[in-house]
C-alpha cells in the first residue's frame, strides 16, 4: 500500500510537471494537452479510489474495534486538515486571481492601438497599391496603342516607373513579354485565374503574399488595344514592398492577429488554467491525503503494538515480547513495556510458587490432621465452627461438615446429647478471651456424654489461636477409662478372693467340727438349735465362697477357647432348662444357622446370665414373658434379650455395665460386667436399654442387644 | 450519411458529394466534391487570425471477407486555410501552392474543391483485382492551438469531420 501510494504520488508530480509545462507553452506540447489532462485526471480518479478503499479499511478496522485504528484516524484526519485547508485557500486564491488577470490582460486600448498599427500598414500599402495602379493604368494606356513588339517600350515604362516586374500576358494567362529588374527570377508570378478573369473588365489591384518572398503589390491592368491576333492583353505590374515596410507590416498583423486568437479564446484560456490548476491541486491533495495514510499508519503501529501487549498482559500472557522498534521515544517505551512484562512475569511465578507452597504446607497439615485419632475443632473469634477433623465426627457422632459458620450453642440445639461437650468448649473459648494473653493452653477437662453405646468420656484441651480463635483437642477416653476402671475391680475382685476365702475353710471346718463333737452331748433342743446353726454357718460360708469364685472368676478371665459353633443351638440348649420357671420364654431364631466364633462355656454363662436377670426382674410380674430373638443382620448376629419387667432405672443405665452395679438385694453386680467383658472377648458389642410402651409387649422393660461378627466363612456361603 | 443528418444549421459540417479517380500519366488522381460550412464562431475564429489545417486522407485497400481490409494505399494531404489581416485576403496553401481571395466564400469554395490530387501511381494497383477507395476529409484538432483545444474538446465547433466516403472504383478503363 505503502508503495502504491508513494509511486502514485511520484507519477502524479510528473504529470503535473509535465501539464504546466503544456499549459505554459502555447504550441509545442499543445497536441500533448488533452492526452496530459486525461492521464492527470485517470491518477485523480485512482488516487481517490485508493483513499476511498483506504478509508473504508479503516472503517471496517474501527468496527471491528481493531487496536490504534481511531488513532490512525484521528491523526489522518489531522494530516488531511493540514493537507488540505493551505492548499484550498491557495487554490481558490489562484483561480480568483488568474481569472481576473486573465481579463485584465485585455482592454479596448491595446486593441485599439493594435488595429490602429494594422490600419496604418494597410493605408501604407493602399497608398502604395493606388500609386502603382496609377502607374499601371497610364502603361496600359501607353501600350494600348502597341499591337506588337512591346519588348523595349516594357523595358522602358519599368525603368521609367520604377516596377520591378512587367508583364504582358494574354487573357488566358500566356506569357507575351516580361520585363524584369530582378535577374533571378526568370518566371514572375502569375495571377490566378480568377484574377485574370476580373482584370479583363477593369484594372485589378491586391496586395499579396507570396510565398517566400515577402508581400507583393499586384496590378493587372487591361490593355485597351488589341494585339495582332486580335486578342485582349493584359498587364502585370508586380512591385515587392520595401523590406522594412513589409517586415513591420507583418509584425504588427502577427501581434494583432495572436492578440485576437487570444482575446477570442480567452474564455478557454481561463478554463484551461482552471483545469490545470485544479488537477494540480486535486492531484497534490489525494496525494498529501495518501500520504497521510500512510503517515498516520506508520504513527500508530508501535502504540498498535503496545495495545496488543497490553491486551496480552491483561488475559496473563505475561512470554510475549514485543520487536525492537528503533532508538526514538516509542522505543524506549517498547523497551521499558518489555521490562516491565518480564517483571510481572517474574512476579506472578513467584507468587504461584509460593502458592504452591502455601497449598503444600496446608495439604501437610490436613493429612496430619485427618489421621489424627484425637478430634479437632477449631472456632473463629467470634465462637463459630471453622474447622474440623474427621476424627472430630466420629468421636462426637456429629455431621459437623453441616455446620460450619454455626455457633456452638446453635450446634447444641440440634444434637443435645453432645451439649457437655459443646458447653465446655465454648466456655472455655470465651474464658480464653476473657482472660486473654493468659496462658492455659494445657486446661484439660473430662466431659461425659450419654451415646447410643452408653457413657462416653471426652478429654477436651484447648488452646488460643493467634487470629483470636480457638482450637480445641479432644479425645475419646471412655475405653481407657473402662480399661483402667476393670483392672482396678480385677485387683480388688482377687485381693477380696485371696483375703476373704482364706479363712473361709477353717470357719466352715470349726462350725463342722463343733457340731459333730457337741451334738451327742446336747439334749434335742439345744442340739437342734446347734445343728440350725451350724448349717447357718456352712451355708453362708458356702454362699461366701462362691461369691468369692465369682469374684475371682472375673478378675482371672481365662482366655476364651474360640471355635465354631451355632448360637441359636446354644440357645435352645440353655433355655431348655428354664422351661419350668415362672416366666414364659418365646424363642424366635434365625432360621439359618449362626455359626459363630466362640468359648461356648462363656457363651452359655451369658445366656444363663441374661435369662437369670430377666427372670430376677420378672419375680412379680403377671405374665412374665422373656423375649429371645436371633437375626443375621449383614456381617453381625444380633441376639436381643427382652422382657416386660420395670426395666433399669434412668440413672443407673451409664453404669451398669460396672462392677457391683446391682438393682437386686442380694447380687454382686458382676453378671453384666462378665457378660460385656465376654462379649468383648468375641469382638462384639453390647447395648442396653430400656423399652418403651409401644413395643409388643405393652410394657417398659429392659432390652439388651448383643451383637457378634458371624463366622466370614459362612458369609460367603450366604452370598453364594 | 449520418453526418449530413446529424449538422444542424449553425454548426460546421463537412461532407463529401462525391468522388472519383481519374488517370493523370501514370498516375490517379483524386476528384471529390465537398460541401463544407463553417458556423459563425469557426468563421470568426479564422478572421481573427486562427489556422485551420485539413486533412484529406485516402485509402485504397482489398476487400477481404473475413479479415480486416488489406490497405494498399493510405495517403493524407494538408490543406491550410488562413486568413492575411494586411492584405485582408483568405490564403488557401496546398503543399507549396497558394491561393489568395477576398471573401471567405471563395476560399471555401476552393477548399472543397479537391481535384486532380495525385494519390497512388498506376503500378501499385494490379488488373483483376477489386478495390474499394475510401476518403475522409477533417480539420487536424492536433494543429489547432491549445488554448482552443480544451474548447474543442468540449464544444462540437471544432469537430469538423466529413463522413468516411467509400466507392468502388472503375480503375481499369
Amino acid at each position: 500500500m505503502k508503495y502504491v501510494v508513494l509511486v502514485s504520488a511520484a507519477l502524479g508530480v510528473f504529470l503535473l510537471y509535465l501539464l504546466s509545462n503544456a499549459s505554459a507553452n502555447t504550441a509545442a506540447s499543445g497536441e500533448y494537452y488533452t492526452l496530459l489532462v486525461t492521464l492527470n485526471g485517470v491518477l485523480a480518479a485512482f488516487l481517490i479510489a485508493l483513499i476511498g478503499y483506504q478509508i473504508w479499511r479503516l472503517y471496517r478496522q474501527i468496527r471491528k474495534g481493531v487496536v490504534g485504528s481511531r488513532f490512525t484516524l484521528r491523526l489522518l484526519a489531522s494530516f488531511a486538515m493540514m493537507a488540505i485547508i493551505p492548499g484550498l485557500i491557495v487554490y481558490l486564491v489562484s483561480v480568483n486571481f488568474l481569472t481576473r488577470s486573465i481579463e485584465s490582460w485585455f482592454n479596448v486600448k491595446v486593441e485599439a492601438a493594435l488595429e490602429g498599427g494594422l490600419n496604418l500598414g494597410r493605408t501604407a500599402l493602399d497608398i502604395m497599391l493606388a500609386d502603382v495602379k496609377e502607374k499601371g493604368e497610364s502603361m496600359a494606356t501607353a501600350l494600348s496603342f502597341q499591337p506588337a513588339n512591346t519588348r523595349s517600350i516594357l523595358n522602358d515604362l519599368r525603368e521609367k516607373s520604377g516596377i520591378r516586374d512587367l508583364t504582358l500576358l494574354t487573357v488566358q494567362g500566356r506569357i507575351l513579354e516580361v520585363s524584369s529588374s530582378d535577374s533571378a527570377t526568370f518566371l514572375p508570378e502569375l495571377p490566378s485565374v480568377a484574377q485574370l478573369r476580373r482584370a479583363r473588365k477593369h484594372i485589378e489591384a491586391t496586395i499579396e503574399p507570396i510565398g517566400n518572398k515577402g508581400l507583393y503589390l499586384r496590378v493587372l491592368a487591361p490593355v485597351s488595344g488589341q494585339d495582332l491576333t486580335g486578342e485582349m492583353r493584359i498587364l502585370q505590374l508586380l512591385q515587392p514592398v520595401p523590406k522594412p515596410l513589409a517586415t513591420t507590416a507583418e509584425a504588427v498583423q502577427d501581434v494583432y492577429q495572436d492578440y485576437q486568437q487570444l482575446s477570442y479564446s480567452r474564455a478557454s484560456l481561463r478554463e484551461v488554467f482552471a483545469l490545470t490548476l485544479t488537477l494540480v491541486m486535486m492531484l497534490a491533495m489525494l496525494s498529501a491525503v495518501a500520504v497521510a495514510f500512510v503517515l498516520s499508519r506508520r504513527l500508530s503501529a508501535p502504540l498498535t503494538i503496545l495495545a496488543k501487549g497490553t491486551k496480552a498482559i491483561a488475559s496473563g500472557d505475561y512470554s510475549t515480547m514485543l520487536p525492537a522498534h528503533g532508538k526514538d521515544e516509542l522505543g524506549v517505551l517498547v523497551q521499558s513495556f518489555n521490562s516491565m512484562t518480564q517483571q510481572l512475569g517474574d512476579a506472578t511465578k513467584a507468587a504461584d510458587s509460593n502458592r504452591a507452597r502455601v497449598e503444600a504446607a496446608r495439604g501437610y497439615l490436613e493429612t496430619i490432621l485427618a489421621h489424627l485419632s484425637s478430634g479437632v475443632m477449631a472456632l473463629n473469634a467470634r465462637g463459630e465452627l471453622r474447622t474440623f477433623n474427621e476424627a472430630a465426627m466420629n468421636i462426637l457422632g456429629v455431621p459437623l461438615q453441616d455446620y460450619v459458620g454455626l455457633k456452638l450453642d446453635q450446634i447444641n440445639l440440634k444434637y443435645p446429647r453432645c451439649e457437655n461437650f459443646l458447653l465446655t468448649v465454648a466456655k472455655n473459648s470465651l474464658d480464653d478471651v476473657e482472660q486473654a494473653g493468659a496462658h492455659k493452653e494445657e486446661a484439660q477437662t473430662q466431659v461425659e456424654l450419654l451415646s447410643a453405646n452408653g457413657k462416653q468420656i471426652l478429654t477436651v484441651r484447648g488452646t488460643r489461636l493467634p487470629d483470636g480463635g480457638y482450637v480445641a483437642v479432644f479425645d475419646d477416653a471412655t475405653t481407657m477409662i473402662q480399661a483402667q476402671r476393670d483392672a482396678a475391680w480385677g485387683e480388688v475382685a482377687r485381693r477380696l478372693a485371696h483375703e476373704i476365702k482364706n479363712p473361709l475353710t477353717p470357719i466352715q471346718l470349726s462350725a463342722e467340727r463343733m457340731s459333730h463333737k457337741l451334738l451327742s452331748k446336747l439334749n434335742d433342743a439345744d442340739a437342734e438349735m446347734l445343728r440350725r446353726s451350724t448349717e447357718t454357718i456352712v451355708n453362708q460360708v458356702d454362699a461366701m465362697k462362691r461369691m468369692v469364685n465369682e469374684f475371682s472368676d472375673y478378675a482371672r478371665s481365662p482366655a476364651p477357647q474360640l471355635q465354631k459353633l451355632d448360637l441359636n443351638s446354644l440357645i435352645k440348649e440353655v433355655a431348655s432348662l428354664y422351661d419350668q420357671s415362672d416366666s414364659k420364654i418365646n424363642l424366635s431364631l434365625e432360621k439359618q444357622p449362626c455359626p459363630i466364633k466362640g468359648d461356648s462355656t462363656m457363651l452359655r454363662q451369658v445366656i444363663h446370665n441374661l435369662l437369670q436377670n430377666a427372670q430376677d426382674a420378672l419375680t412379680d410380674v403377671v405374665d412374665a414373658t422373656v423375649n429371645l430373638k436371633t437375626k443375621i443382620d449383614g456381617e453381625m448376629l444380633t441376639l436381643c434379650v427382652q422382657d416386660n419387667g420395670s426395666g433399669f432405672p434412668e440413672d443407673m443405665l451409664l453404669h451398669v455395665f460396672e462392677p457391683y452395679v446391682t438393682t437386686k438385694p442380694h447380687g454382686t453386680g458382676l453378671g453384666l460386667a462378665i457378660v460385656k467383658k465376654i462379649i468383648e472377648e468375641h469382638k462384639g458389642s453390647i447395648k442396653i436399654e430400656n423399652g418403651s410402651k409401644t413395643d409388643v409387649l405393652q410394657k417398659t422393660g429392659a432390652i439388651i442387644t448383643i451383637k457378634i461378627p458371624l463366622l466370614v466363612e459362612v458369609m460367603s456361603n450366604i452370598e453364594s | 450519411m449520418l453526418f449530413a443528418t446529424t449538422a444542424l444549421a449553425g454548426n460546421s459540417s463537412m461532407n463529401i458529394r462525391s468522388a472519383s479517380l481519374a488517370v493523370i500519366d501514370d498516375y490517379y488522381a483524386l476528384n471529390a466534391d465537398v460541401d463544407m460550412k463553417f458556423s459563425e464562431k469557426m468563421e470568426e475564429a479564422i478572421s481573427k487570425g486562427f489556422e485551420l489545417n485539413f486533412l484529406i486522407e485516402f485509402q485504397l485497400a482489398k476487400p477481404r471477407k473475413y479479415w480486416f481490409d488489406d490497405e494498399v494505399v493510405t495517403v493524407t494531404h494538408h490543406v491550410t486555410l488562413s486568413y492575411h489581416a494586411l492584405s485582408r485576403q483568405f490564403l488557401v496553401v496546398r503543399g507549396d501552392q497558394q491561393k489568395a481571395f477576398v471573401r471567405l466564400d471563395e476560399a471555401t469554395d476552393d477548399l472543397s474543391d479537391i481535384s486532380d490530387l495525385k494519390v497512388f501511381q498506376k503500378s501499385e494497383v494490379e488488373k483483376g483485382e477489386n478495390y474499394k477507395a475510401i476518403v475522409l476529409m477533417r480539420l487536424d484538432p492536433k494543429k489547432l492551438p491549445k488554448v482552443l483545444q480544451g474548447d474543442a474538446m468540449g464544444s462540437d465547433d471544432w469537430k469538423m469531420s466529413s463522413q468516411r466516403f467509400e466507392w468502388i472504383p472503375n480503375l481499369f478503363k
